[in-house]
């Protein structure tokens, strides 16, 4: 009599334990592949290019903020050398004028922001200045937003923006540096 | 006396490990989707400045990258200025092509991306200025008002 042997069978599973090992590979590859990118950035509106000369617009000299740098970093305000940490609240005081100097603006609509650079005036000094010039003007609309409506200037809609921007409108001018 | 010994006795199950694949797998998801692949070969090395105040553009358009910093590898070159040269796409070109590669850009794009275009730069931070108000008058000139200065941002 014959013994009927099993048949030998393979086993039907894949070993699974070097899986995690590829993923693994893969991952860390990922991990140093990427970078990630911040999207924060100053966003800017560029006037539009017209040919001839810029149109002129008369401010008397009270109200213009004429924010000076001087060679690569040296900064001026109104003609007086200042430390970048100072300027924002020197605009602030400048524009609101708490105290009604007659230096200062007469109120803050007429206000007119000059920035003048040279050349040789460093991206980051310069980005410096302008951004700085730009956190004194949100603060003070944020003061606004906050009597008005309780609520941060960025947490507003486009309409009580508006009407925020109009009691201190950010009129800025800037030259061009030529080298 | 006995409990205390079988104690001894009893051995610790081992962990199982079945389930570390799909732990790391979702890990490689969450890398493999947020990664974005360069399409740009960086010519230019853009150390940015620190600013306090940035704002957190997530509006996804069409954009145009320029970066301007220092040139890698070239040394001579009439398109590097005070050491500083413009990428504009895959090459390293003078501030006049501007004009000419942001119309090369715009023509391959829908007129609504087109409205929508915006140019996005990024600067080293010694770069001077005169440098910088070239790049936006010809930005001006050709129509290309929208701009991104990108920026790091400071710890308050």
């Amino acid at each position: 009599m014959l013994l009927r042997r099993k048949p030998v069978r393979m086993k039907n599973e894949i070993n699974a334990g070097s899986m995690a090992d590829i993923a693994f590979l893969l991952l860390i590859f990922f991990l140093v592949s990427t970078q990630i990118s911040s999207d924060k950035a100053v966003i800017v509106e560029l006037a539009p290019y017209s040919e001839g000369a810029a149109t002129e617009v008369i401010i008397t000299p009270n109200n213009l903020v004429k924010i000076n740098i001087v060679g690569s970093d040296t900064l001026q305000f109104n003609d007086e050398s200042l430390e970048v940490s100072k300027l924002r609240t020197m605009v602030k005081d400048f524009v609101k004028n708490p105290s009604k100097s007659p230096n200062f603006a007469t109120k803050p609509q007429d206000v007119m922001i000059s920035l003048s650079k040279s050349g040789s005036t460093t991206y980051a000094r310069y980005l410096q200045v302008y951004t700085e010039t730009l956190a004194a003007y949100r603060e003070m609309w944020d003061e606004i937003a906050q009597q008005k409506h309780s609520l941060y200037f960025s947490q507003l809609d486009e309409s009580q923006k508006k009407e925020i921007t109009a009691l201190i409108p950010f009129t800025y001018s800037e030259n061009d540096a030529i080298k | 006396m006995f409990r205390s010994r079988s104690k001894y006795t009893r051995q610790t199950p081992a962990i199982s490990t079945a389930s570390l694949p799909d732990i790391v797998f979702i890990l490689l998801f969450f890398f493999m989707v947020i990664t974005k692949m360069r399409t740009h070969e960086r010519l230019v090395v853009t150390d940015m400045p620190k600013v306090s105040e940035l704002t957190n553009d997530k509006a996804v358009s069409s954009t145009i990258h320029l970066y301007i910093g220092r040139p890698q590898g070239i040394k001579d070159s009439t398109d590097i200025i005070d050491g500083f040269a413009i990428q504009m796409g895959n090459e390293i070109r003078p501030v006049v092509d501007i004009g000419a590669y942001v119309n090369d850009v715009k023509s391959k794009l829908s007129p609504e991306k087109q409205k929508a275009l915006i140019a996005a730069i990024k600067v080293d931070k010694d770069v001077p200025m005169h440098i910088i108000d070239a790049v936006e008058l010809a930005l001006r000139k050709a129509n290309l008002l929208k701009v991104k200065y990108y920026g790091l941002q400071k710890p308050i």
